[in-house]
Order: structure tokens, then sequence, then C-alpha cells
């Protein structure tokens, strides 16, 4: 089932071209990975398919229906964004943050339940952060931040999934441990993960399918066993690789 | 709950106090019967009214306060940061010079501050693309040019008059009389707000964090604004500039109650319009039969209760 589509899509950042001409097809269960240097529009991409940022030409469809046609509480319900990063101007409860992933599923004139206080509680056991959903974010380490948010975004459960480099401030368990849970999730909704990483190794093991951003001209998308290759990823970071393969996994490092 | 009883308490401390000590306990009876006497007018035509408009200024004070903070994601934000007062006064003062006297200074005040409130809005570019720190910047930037022209104004007015200038300037309840205006802005504004408190807290997060989650960001933002400058204006128009409330209240609130809009618009009303009342009781006993500017003592209150409070809370999360 084809759940996000976009078509010659165009994404500028002042007078700078980002992303020309980007065709996409994204189907339910699917987890893509999107790798591109610095400053190469990976976040503004996410943006632009969240409608936070105007794109330049082309279209968005989300479930058949163009994001123009979504009204703001609507989107919010199919389509959600974990953000690089947060910072906040003042002392937020945990709970708080976390519960703001409820406002797009309540009604119009609504409080939140009970029942919403038990999902937020619920998930943030998953994410081992239960003894603290009193605390002060800004109490908390980048880690446990990070879990917050991560939080946020499955109470927000929606069906695309749009995560900008969600390993971020998270130590090797954590970042094994949070992408199995939101792989998890997302499959549980018929979803699909538009993730952007660093980390090519991550994207092997998590991801079906890849964008690596060259150039603004020069997108490479497909299955990642087609398009995540040694001579692909020096080319797109412009720095030698090497590559590592046993008889489990193929792994990519940095000469 | 605890803070109405502290609401209704302060009321009826301050109508007892004033030059005529009339003791806390008649004054019920004095509120509720038609006796007429000079205690009873006293309460009724002099004490009740000046209370009345005292809590209400604060509470617009205070709300304006909260608003703004969330409008511009600073913790320093407050009403007046906006050139808002600065353009009440300075109309207030041209109109003063002119010679013009009685309702219609503040009437010019009022539009003063209506007038800055576009400026702002139009110059930051704001319709559109709504970025906090270039409206910050530009509201800064014409409260000190306001501030120019009330020092020039100030310089240039002969004597006589440089006195009730002043009282603008520092701000005072003596001026204003109670209105309804002002209850009926702060009454509705204050319902409102409790209608957006949900969205006001995902506002808080920031506004890209607020639009993905499903709240007419922009829409939101343009309302905040103009009931925010809205309040401002019409607090100034009653009672010219007084300090302080609008800053310290929102924090004060917040340190006690959390960042959750729903409780914090509430207390930080009502915590606003008490201060300012026992500010105000404060102002016209203290050194009677001269009465002070209120502004003197909301600022010589809530400093060193902020400073305690501050410490207190800061102590406990770390």
């Amino acid at each position: 089932m084809k759940i996000l589509e976009l078509s010659s899509l165009n994404v500028s950042v002042g007078s700078r071209d980002l992303i020309q001409d980007l065709n996409l097809e994204v189907n339910a269960n699917e987890c893509w990975g999107v790798l591109g240097g610095n400053g190469t529009g990976k976040t503004s991409l996410l943006y632009t398919i969240m409608g936070l940022r105007k794109k330049q030409s082309g279209s968005i469809c989300v479930c058949g229906k163009d994001i123009g046609d979504y009204s703001p509480k609507s989107l919010a319900k199919v389509m959600g964004i974990l953000f690089q990063d947060s910072h906040d101007a003042f002392p937020v409860t945990v709970m708080e943050i976390v519960m703001a992933g409820r406002y797009p599923h309540l009604k119009p004139w609504s409080m939140y339940s009970q029942e919403d206080i038990q999902v937020v509680e619920d998930i943030l056991k998953l994410v081992e952060m239960e003894d603290m959903s009193y605390r002060y974010v800004n109490t908390l380490s980048g880690g446990e931040r990070r879990r917050v948010a991560i939080a946020s975004i499955i109470v927000q459960s929606p069906q695309i999934w749009l995560l900008d480099e969600p390993t971020n401030h998270l130590d090797m368990h954590y970042q094994i441990l949070m992408l199995k849970l939101l792989k998890q999730w997302a499959n549980k909704s018929n979803g699909s993960i538009i993730m952007v990483l660093h980390d090519v190794n991550l994207l092997t093991r998590f991801c079906t399918h890849a964008i690596l951003i060259i150039d603004s001209k020069n997108i490479l998308v497909g299955k990642v066993e087609d398009i995540i290759k040694r001579e692909n990823i020096e080319v797109l970071y412009d720095h030698p690789v090497r590559q590592y393969t046993d008889n489990i996994d193929t792994l990519y490092y940095p000469e | 709950m605890v803070l109405l009883v502290v609401v209704i308490l302060t009321g009826l401390i301050a109508l007892s106090l004033g030059s005529i000590h009339i003791s806390v306990f008649e004054i019920p009876g004095h509120l509720f019967t038609s006796i007429d006497s000079i205690e009873n007018r006293i309460i009724n035509e002099v004490r009740l009214p000046r209370i009345l408009s005292g809590f209400c200024v604060g509470g617009l004070l205070a709300l304006a306060g909260c608003l703004m903070q969330v409008l511009l994601r600073n913790p320093l934000a407050e009403p007046y940061i906006l050139g808002v007062s600065g353009g009440a006064s300075a109309f207030a003062l041209i109109a003063i010079f002119l010679g013009i006297s009685g309702n219609w200074v503040n009437l010019s005040a009022f539009t003063g501050a209506i007038l800055t409130i576009l400026l702002v809005f139009y110059l930051s570019g704001a319709r559109g693309n709504w970025n906090p720190l270039k409206t910050l910047l530009t509201g800064v930037v014409l409260a000190a040019g306001w501030g120019a022209i009330i020092s020039f104004l100030l310089t240039i007015s002969p004597e006589t008059r440089v006195h009730g200038m002043l009282f603008w300037l520092m701000g005072d309840l003596s001026l204003g009389e109670f209105s309804i205006f002002s209850v009926f802005i702060l009454v509705v504004s204050f319902f409102a707000c409790l209608f957006f408190a949900k969205e006001l807290n995902l506002l808080a997060l920031g506004q890209l964090a607020a639009q993905s989650l499903g709240v007419s960001a922009d829409k939101l933002t343009y309302i905040i604004y103009f009931l925010s400058s809205l309040l401002t204006a019409t607090a100034v128009m009653q009672a010219g500039s007084i300090g302080f409330i609008g800053l310290i209240v929102p924090h004060l609130s917040r340190l006690c109650v959390g960042s959750d809009h729903r409780i914090l618009i509430p207390v930080s009303v009502l915590t606003g319009g008490s201060l300012l009342v026992i500010s105000d009781s404060l102002a016209r006993t203290i050194m009677a039969p001269h009465q002070l500017p209120v502004g003197i003592l909301t600022a010589m209150l809530g400093v060193p209760v902020f400073l305690i409070l501050l410490n207190a809370v800061n102590n406990k999360r770390t």
C-alpha cells in the first residue's frame, strides 16, 4: 500500500537549490534511511514533507491526498516528526513533553484523560524513563532527553514517521534499542519510517530502502542492497571508505 | 482555591486600610447595606472602585506577560518589551503637553499603544513569517525611540505639567477610575486563553513543534500577539506604565505551579491582581497623606519575594 508519494519535488533554501526533481514512493512497512553530507538538505527534505517548509514545486501526497488538503490536526495524525534537537525556553516536565504527542488525537474541546496519562506512562516505561516522568527536562542528560522525544512520537503514533537523526546523544545500547522500538511501533500502525542517519552501518541494519543525497541533482533512491555500496558511499561523502564483510554483515568505515 | 481565599482577604484588608481606618470585620456590613454614613461612602465610592481597578490592571498585566513570554519564547519578555507602553506614554505626554486633560489623555495613550502594536507587526515583517527574535528587536528599538520622545517632552515641558507626566510614566492607580471596558477585556481574554491553554503549551515548545503536532501555529501566534498587546494597551490606558507585574508574576507563578498554561494562566491573573492591590494599599498608606506611585511598591515587594522563591526552587531542583 502506497502511503507517501513525492513527485518532481524541488526544495530550496533562499537562492540555494537543495533538492531537484525528487520522485519517491513509500509503501507501508518500509524503513527508509537518508544519507548525505552536511548541509545537503536532509532536514529540509523532512521539513518539506511535513509541511513545515514551503516546497518550491512538485507534489507531496500522503495516503493519496495532497498535504495541502489536510487540516493541521488531521495531518498530525498521519505524519509525525522527531526533530534533530530540542530546546526549551521554559522548564517543562517529561510528562508534559510526552503528553504533547497525544494532542492530535484529542477531540476538540476535550482535555487529556486518564487514558491519555496511562498511554504516556506505558510508553515512558518502554524508553526506560518511567521514574522520571515529573522531572524537568532541563535537568536531564542529552540521551535521556532524546528518549523523551522518542517517547513523544511513539505516543503520537502516526503512519509516516519522519526521524531526524534519531540516535543523536544515545549510547550504543540505546541506539539499537530505540531504533528497534521505533520500527516495531511503525509496523504496528502499518506505517513507514523515513530517517536521516549519519551511520551507514545502522542504516544497513535497520532500513529496507535508502536515499543518498550526493548533490541537488544527483540523488540515489532505491533498495538498500542495490545502492549501499562502497563506491556510492565514497562519492557521497567524498572520502575513501573501507569495507569489511564477514558471514553476517557488511560494514563500512572511513579510511 | 487557596489563591481565591487570598484574593478575597487581600481585598478586605485593602478596603480597611486608608487615612480613615475601618475594621476588617465591619467591611462586609458596609458592602451590603446602604446606610448613608461616611465610612460607607468611603468604602463603596472611593476604595472599592480603586481596588477593583487595581486588581483588574494587575490581572491584565500578568496575563499579557504570560502570553508575551510564550510568543517571544523568551523568559525576559514582558508586556512593555515591544514598546506598547512607550507608545502609550509618549502619546499621553503629548496630550498633556498640549494642555489636554481628562479622558482624552487616556484615549490618546490607547491610540499610541495600538499604533505601536501595528507598527511593530508591520516593521518586523511578521505577516506570513513569524520570527520571535526579529519581532523582539523591532519592539525593543521602537521602545527606545519612544523613550527618546518621552525624555524630549519632559525636558521642554513647563514644570507644572511634569509632575502629572511622571505619574503616567511610573504608573498610578489614582489616575483612572474603575472601567467596565478593562474588566470586559480581562474576562474575555482570560477565557479565550484558557480555551487555548493546550495549544499554548505546545507553542511554548516551539513554533515548528506545535505546527508538527497539528496546531495552526501562525494563526495562534497572531491571536496571541494582538491579544497580549490589547491587554497591555488597556492596562496602560487605565493606570500608566506600572512596571514589574508583567515580568515577575508569570515567573513567580511558573516557579510555583509549573508551565502548564491551564493552571498557569488563572494563577498568574489572580496573583497579579492581588500583588497590585497589596502594593497599591501600601502606596497610599505608608507615607500618608502622600500617595506614592504604585510602581515603586510593586518592585519593592516583588524583588525580594521573587529572589527568595528563585533560590528555594533552584535548590530543590538540582
